[in-house]
């Protein structure tokens, strides 16, 4: 304990807190603000300087349902990130099974549509080279359309609602980097099982996912690794007294 | 579900103070008991996790600013803000007006 109740309160506050480093450490800097106002009204009404530090801590209440109350609004902003961030990534996923379908579309039109339509990874229950050459342009599409829609909500969540980053920096970056580079990896393998088993039949339908998830892998990489080379930007912190 | 408790609308009387201009902690404190004659006396560190949730929920927003060598936070309602606080008030006043109904 010090001579000065309003230190003691924001010494408990900090030591207390569940939430997140910024939500922390602008309830410090609201507390600090708000206690020493309360003090300073107090004082100059003709109290002792303690006297008034003790009426405002008194008046603010005690630290438990403070920092309750921080630390449910701090885990309900963090879930509401993560389900950004998955609208976010969900979104790009799609839209890359879109762009693939329209690459099968070329491979279609280029390379004939047994070169995507012949393939015996997923066996097409009686449907023919043509059809299933046709569904992975037109089922591809759909779903890229369905992502760019993800998208437009994830965009106009972020410009609705100004929140701060909760999730470390680079993650979501890193998590879509890993995804992709792991779908290239998983197709790329597929691919050249399906060329060795049927020649060139059939590889297109692989092949043309893994030539989108690579470009989309090294597009996640530059942005995870612009993220985590930021420089971190510089806010104060609440100043001691 | 409404209730007559000023802790379960705090939301509701936080952007009424703040319908009438932008404030800070203690402004709106100082508000919300002047305004209720002393009749809500809320634990003050309550409203700061409550701003702060309104403020992510984009009906709020903050600016910083420097007051006596001290950071101060100032609140102000936003466009949607204001759409929102004028629908809560007509579900309030239909609750109340309910109420009254049945009561009086």
């Amino acid at each position: 304990m010090t001579d000065s109740p309003v230190e003691d309160y924001l010494d408990d506050l900090l030591r207390r807190s569940r939430s997140d480093a910024r939500t922390t450490r602008r309830l410090l800097d609201e507390a600090s603000d708000h206690l020493h106002a309360t003090a300073d009204e107090l004082h100059g009404a003709g109290r002792s300087r303690v006297e008034a530090e003790a009426e405002a801590v008194r008046r603010f209440g005690p630290v438990t349902p403070v920092v309750r109350a921080a630390s449910h609004s701090s885990l309900r902003a963090l879930v509401l990130e993560t389900a950004r961030a998955a609208l976010f990534l969900g979104g790009c996923g799609l839209v890359a099974v879109g762009a693939s379908g329209l690459v099968a579309l070329v491979m279609n039109a280029v390379a004939g549509r047994s070169f995507v339509g012949g393939q015996t990874l997923f066996p097409g229950h009686g449907a023919s080279v043509q059809e299933t050459a046709d569904d992975a342009v037109v089922l591809r599409v759909i779903a890229g359309l369905l992502g760019l829609m993800l998208l437009l909500g994830h965009l106009a969540w972020r410009r609705q609602v100004r929140a701060p980053q909760l999730l470390p920096a680079g993650l979501v970056d890193a998590l879509g980097a890993a995804a992709f580079a792991a779908g290239t990896a998983g197709l790329a393998i597929a691919s050249a099982d399906q060329a060795a088993r049927t020649g060139a039949s059939g590889v297109g339908f692989a092949l043309s996912g893994a030539l989108v998830a690579l470009p989309a892998t090294v597009f996640f990489c530059v942005r995870a690794a612009r993220s985590l080379l930021a420089r971190p930007r510089q806010t104060p912190l609440p100043e001691s007294r | 579900m409404w209730s007559a408790q000023p802790t379960n609308n705090v939301d509701l009387l936080l952007m009424g103070v703040l319908r009438r201009g932008p404030a800070h902690g203690y402004a709106i404190i100082t508000a919300l008991r002047e305004r209720s004659d002393g009749e809500f006396e809320l634990a003050e560190g309550t409203i700061y996790p409550a701003l702060h949730r309104l403020e992510r929920s984009g009906l709020i927003e903050s600016a910083l600013e420097s007051v006596q060598g001290r950071r101060r936070r100032t609140y102000a309602l936003t466009a949607r803000g204001r759409k929102e606080f004028a629908s809560r008030r007509r579900a309030w006043q239909g609750y109340v007006a309910s109420m009254q109904a049945v009561i009086a």
